[in-house]
Formats: C-alpha cells, sequence, structure tokens
C-alpha cells in the first residue's frame, strides 16, 4: 500500500536521458506545480493499472500512489516515439522487444485523456511529421516555400525547380545500421548532371529549389510564444546543412519579423500542434520554410542562447 | 535493386558504440522525475554553469531524429 495519493496537474511521459525534460522539471517545480514524471524504462518498476472505462490511471513509485484523472490532469508533455521505426536491430531478445512494444502502445493509449491539453497530441504529430504536408501547410498559412518536387524519378531537364542546383532530402530521416555502422544523411546537393544516374529510382527524394547565400534560422514555437536563433558557423551562414558544423555553430537570438513570427505560430497550430520547432533559412530579407518538427528539441538553446524556452514550456503545462 | 540511392550514397558513416549517457556525478530521483547532484543533491540542470546533463542535441549525432529508439 502507498504511503500518499497525490493526483498530479501534468503528466509528463518520456524516459530517463531525456534531460530535456529534466528543465521542465524545475521549471513546474519553480511554480509549485504537482506533476508526474513517467518514464518508459522504470515502468516495470511501478505498479501501473489503467481503467480505460473510468479514465483513471494509478501509478504507485515507491510509497507514493500517483492518481491520473481527468478533473484534475490539465496537461500532457509527451515526449516519446510517435513512430516505432524499424532500425534492423535485433540485438534484444523477444523478451525486450515485446515488452517495449507493449509499453509504447501503453504511452500511447494515455490519449483516453483528451480533455488535457497535449504537448503535442500524438496524433497530430504523426501527420505533421510529413514534410509533403508540412510545405502544403506552411504555404496556406503564407509562409515562403522554396519550390519542391517529391520524385523517384528526377530526370535531366524535366524538373520545374529553378536553377541548376538542387537540394536533397529525405521524405524520412535517413538513418539506417549496417555492419556495425549507423549510416545518417544530411541534406545534401546535386546538379542537373547528377539526376542521369538510374539509382534515384529506387526511393522518392525531396529535391527543392537550393536557396543560396543563406543564414538558418530556428524558430521554436510554444502556443503563442516564439523563440528564433539564427546559426552562424565561424560568425557567418552556411549553405549547407549545419549539423555538419554543430560543434562550433552559434546560436544567436533572431527578432522575426512579426509577420513571420505570427505565421509560424498560424502553422503551428494549423498541424493541430501546440509546440514546434521550425527550420527557416533567411536569404537576403526573404524567410524560407524549410520545415517543422513536432518534437524537435530545445534544450540546448536555454543554455547557448540564454532563451528561456523550459519557463514558457513550462507556462504552457501549468496554464 | 543493387544501386545505392544518391542520398545513402552521401550519407555519413560512423561506428556504432556505446553511448554512456549516464551524467557524471549525478543520480537519477524517479520521486522528483530529475538527475540530482549527489555532492549537493541539487538538481543537475540548475547546478551553476548548468554542469549537469547535456541536451542529445549536443551530444549525440543523430539528435532528434531517434525517435524510434
Amino acid at each position: 500500500m502507498a504511503d500518499e495519493t497525490v493526483c498530479p496537474a501534468v503528466l509528463l511521459v518520456s524516459s530517463r536521458f531525456d534531460f530535456t525534460c529534466d528543465y521542465v522539471v524545475a521549471a513546474l517545480r519553480r511554480r509549485n506545480i504537482g506533476y508526474l514524471r513517467l518514464n518508459s524504462e522504470d515502468l516495470p518498476g511501478c505498479a501501473v493499472t489503467l481503467d480505460p472505462v473510468g479514465r483513471h490511471l494509478s501509478v504507485i513509485l515507491g510509497d507514493t500512489q500517483f492518481l491520473i484523472a481527468p478533473t484534475s490532469l490539465r496537461s500532457v508533455l509527451f515526449r516519446r516515439p510517435v513512430f516505432l521505426r524499424d532500425y534492423g536491430d535485433d540485438s534484444r531478445t523477444a523478451q525486450e522487444r515485446f515488452a517495449r512494444i507493449q509499453w509504447a502502445s501503453f504511452m500511447q493509449n494515455l490519449l483516453l485523456f483528451d480533455s488535457a491539453r497535449w504537448y503535442n497530441d500524438p496524433t497530430c504529430t504523426y501527420k505533421a511529421e510529413h514534410k509533403a504536408i508540412q510545405l502544403h501547410k506552411a504555404a496556406q498559412v503564407g509562409l515562403l516555400v522554396p519550390e519542391t518536387v517529391v520524385t523517384n524519378t528526377p530526370r535531366q531537364g524535366s524538373l520545374s525547380l529553378p536553377g541548376d542546383r538542387f537540394a536533397v532530402k529525405g521524405l524520412d530521416t535517413v538513418m539506417v545500421r549496417e555492419a556495425g555502422e549507423e549510416i545518417f544523411g544530411f541534406t545534401t546537393f546535386a546538379v542537373n548532371s547528377d539526376l542521369s544516374d538510374p539509382a534515384w529510382a529506387s526511393a522518392p527524394t525531396v529535391l527543392q529549389e537550393a536557396i543560396s547565400c543563406k543564414t538558418d534560422v530556428r524558430v521554436t514555437v510554444v502556443e503563442e510564444r516564439v523563440f528564433a536563433v539564427e546559426i552562424l558557423v565561424t560568425g557567418e551562414g552556411v549553405d549547407d546543412d549545419w549539423r555538419i558544423h554543430k560543434r562550433t555553430a552559434q546560436f544567436i537570438p533572431h527578432n522575426l519579423p512579426d509577420g513571420v513570427s505570427g505565421k509560424c505560430v498560424e502553422l503551428v497550430a494549423a498541424l493541430g500542434l501546440r509546440y514546434g520547432a521550425i527550420d527557416l533559412a533567411l536569404s537576403g530579407s526573404k524567410y524560407y520554410f524549410l520545415e517543422i518538427n513536432p518534437t524537435g528539441e530545445w534544450a540546448w538553446l536555454v543554455d547557448a542562447a540564454g532563451l528561456p524556452i523550459d519557463e514558457a514550456v513550462a507556462d504552457a503545462l501549468a496554464y | 535493386m543493387d544501386e545505392i540511392h544518391p542520398l545513402l550514397a552521401r550519407a555519413q558513416r560512423y561506428q556504432r558504440r556505446a553511448v554512456d549517457l549516464h551524467p557524471p556525478g549525478c543520480s537519477y530521483d524517479a520521486l522528483v522525475g530529475a538527475w540530482r547532484d549527489v555532492a549537493t543533491g541539487a538538481l543537475a540542470v540548475e547546478l551553476p554553469g548548468r554542469q549537469g546533463p547535456h541536451t542529445k542535441k549536443m551530444d549525440i549525432e543523430t539528435g532528434e531524429d531517434r525517435k524510434g529508439e
């Protein structure tokens, strides 16, 4: 039997090594807001019971019982996978894989508490993760979107994209494992003469008008609050993927024009999200939308750029 | 299908290695839901100079895309 029963206002669905969640915990504690952090790897050590009809979740952790109920739960921060991707990793035992899949499903079943505000609702995250949907919605809200095609037949001369040099991206994250190695694809570039390679046919690819002389701008949206940084390497923007230079990159707070800032907020809402990390490219005076990540990280910007995103997330959860 | 797609051919390859994410000098407090500095009991993210945990973005090449893990 538990010695104490508490009804938290905020549920944090996470994992132990999700240090971003530690920032949120610290900010919630500063506000005296009751919360429960449920970590996927800790669940087998708790006594967990979910009543789907009565909509109650009981979690006994040590001597404390946490009761999650629609009447007391205000918000949920969901930081677990929406996709379980197959990386060809068979290093786990059948029991480990079985338990992992069942607990992942348990986490998603918490959508039962649909009167709480979700950051983000996994069903909206699922849809918003798709690049074609992102680009379409971004254009709809009035953001400038580079000319883009998704194709497996980028034949020379047949593309309607301006210029001779194109950004090339995976439609999903380019990450696979093979023979003890991890293979990760950054955004790369192609010129017209590269398009004759028959290997393009093997998978769909995003080909996009290359934005030259750009500075990457990372925009973090928490409901109505917007935090932007420009990403510089040795004091300048980079034409290629900034993540290649991430160890020397600087993150400088950036003032977005009100119109662009407002459209970023609008985009997040249009995708059914409350939070989103948007990548823009600034070229001249034009801001181009590149992508939005509904589960994008932000904690490094608290330290690297002094942006109080942790406070904004805690404010939103506590509201 | 033997041809390697250009995106895969241009991708970077890394040796997979076990990464110890455990922040040094810290232990996890399950009831609080955060890592604590063992010496002071303070939350690691509130230590002066934030010598506690780093975010995935800083530490792991695949950063935010490690969704399936």
